[in-house]
């Protein structure tokens, strides 16, 4: 009994935690934050709507076949006054980039689709830009 | 040797002076390193295996705010509540996910001023006791306008003329206007999301008083945070909230909800902090929730965390109380 209550406390702390910032919407439910990836490719897009805003980057897969990978942020209004602008993204467009992101559980047909974590844009400034459910991945740990 | 590294990685951090408990490598490194605007420096976890990296933000400067000098007075002499606040110490829009150190982060410290959570009718948790449902954008409302910021991090914006007051929020984005003129409730009032609002001064608090809210209206964070704690409301929910503009920067905010068809007993909230915005460029910013990855996505949720999701707010109610609020 102890053991089931303590399991039902554990899920719901770890559901209040993915449902903390900025939330329209959990991580869990659509992301999975157990496979997190690093990507690199070229920013090619950007959207710039509530209540996510979300970026498009070109990734060459193993086989060296291009994917499109479109990867959700958090909010406009967030990431602009913590430093990220519509701006900076576009600036940046066909460049390299770097990102820290997980795979939704279901993919959609046409894209492969995720939630950013990192980034990383040609102007080399790391900005966090979604939730981070990988405690233990802290920025000096990141491959870029 | 690889301990020594990390030892000395370790004193490097502490002379840098960090303070920034809990998330260390976003201790900054010296000045003078000509960092762009919004960006900070990331130390290594290991002197020289990686060059610094810039963090978007200005993370490394969010401080503690200052009082900032004495309460600014309207001309009618009560103090004068207008400018733009952020629920929390830093007065300025936070991220959760950068780990800012609690005591810049929170509203109130449950160590000082303990909050209890709303103890529910054990015969209401099943009627009333509702998560937001998932992905959804519901209208806000009195309270959840203010309350919904201790997660969303947004401004709280408020304009103060004589025999009024405005409340905005940009997300939800709600605008409430409430007249300060002595007037007392409608005596049949329409009921709404923000509900009938009337203000009056108690020394220097403004106390907005605000009875026929729309039963459809989420209480959220109103006592445990977040949309998976929300709980709707019966028509008898009075809404009390205090409003202190203690110093030029610090509001301090207290909520009371009445509902005695729900509650065992009034909740009365922790007094929580909000800070004045410092940034002269920090607009008001459209933030309209329109639900952008709808309806593919929506398609191909994993429906087992979803629905255990919408389940774990009425789990958490069934401990209504046994535990304090977790400061924001």
């Amino acid at each position: 009994m102890r053991i089931r209550l303590a399991g039902v406390v554990v899920a719901v702390w770890c559901l209040a935690l993915a449902g903390e910032a900025f939330a329209h919407h959990g991580f869990n439910v659509e992301f999975d934050g157990s496979k997190c990836m690093d990507l690199k490719g070229t920013l090619t897009g950007v959207l710039w709507e509530n209540p996510h805003a979300y970026l498009d980057m070109n990734v060459q897969d193993a086989s060296g076949k291009p994917v499109v990978w479109h990867l959700e942020m958090i909010t406009p209004n967030a990431l602009k006054r913590n430093g990220t602008t519509r701006q900076d993204f576009t600036a940046n467009i066909g460049k390299i980039m770097n990102a820290r992101a997980c795979p939704a559980k279901v993919q959609t047909e046409s894209d492969q689709r995720g939630a950013a974590e990192y980034i990383k844009l040609a102007d080399g400034i790391l900005r966090i830009v979604g939730q981070l459910p990988e405690r233990g991945i802290t920025p000096d740990k990141l491959n870029f | 040797m690889a301990g020594v590294k990390r030892r000395l990685a370790c004193c490097a951090v502490i002379a840098a002076g960090v303070c920034i408990v809990g998330f260390p490598v976003l201790a900054q490194r010296g000045g003078g390193q000509g960092r762009g605007a919004g960006a900070q420096t990331a130390a290594p976890a290991q002197q020289g295996a990686k060059p610094p990296v810039k963090i978007a933000g200005d993370f490394d400067k969010v401080k503690i705010l200052e009082q900032g000098g004495a309460t600014p007075r309207a001309r009618d002499g009560h103090p004068d509540l207008s400018g733009r606040y952020y629920p929390n110490h830093a007065g300025r829009m936070l991220q959760g996910a950068y780990r800012i150190p609690e005591p810049i982060m929170r509203q109130f410290d449950p160590e000082k001023t303990p909050q209890e959570n709303p103890v529910f009718r054990p015969e209401a948790i099943a009627k009333y006791q509702h998560p937001t449902p998932y992905g959804s954008c519901p209208p806000g409302g009195t309270p959840t306008s203010i309350t919904t910021q201790a997660t969303e991090h947004g401004p709280l914006e408020i304009v103060q003329v004589p025999g009024r007051v405005w409340l905005l929020t940009e997300f939800p984005q709600t605008i409430r206007m409430v007249p300060t003129d002595g007037r007392p409730h409608s005596p049949d009032p329409d009921t709404s999301f923000n509900g009938d609002s009337v203000g009056r001064w108690e020394g220097d608090t403004l106390v907005i008083d605000t009875v026929a809210i729309d039963t459809r209206m989420r209480n959220i964070s109103v006592g445990r945070t977040g949309d998976s704690n929300a709980w709707l409301h019966s028509e008898k929910e009075h809404v009390i909230e205090r409003f202190t503009r203690t110093s030029k920067n610090y509001l301090i905010y207290q909520l009371t909800v009445e509902d005695p068809e729900v509650l065992v007993k009034p909740f009365t909230s922790a007094p929580h902090v909000w800070t004045l915005a410092q940034d002269p460029n920090d607009v008001w910013t459209e933030y309209i929730c329109s639900a952008n990855e709808e309806p593919e996505v929506y398609k191909n949720l994993d429906q087992k965390t979803k629905e255990e999701y919408e389940k774990s707010g009425r789990d958490a109610a069934t401990q209504s109380g046994r535990q304090g609020g977790r400061g924001r």
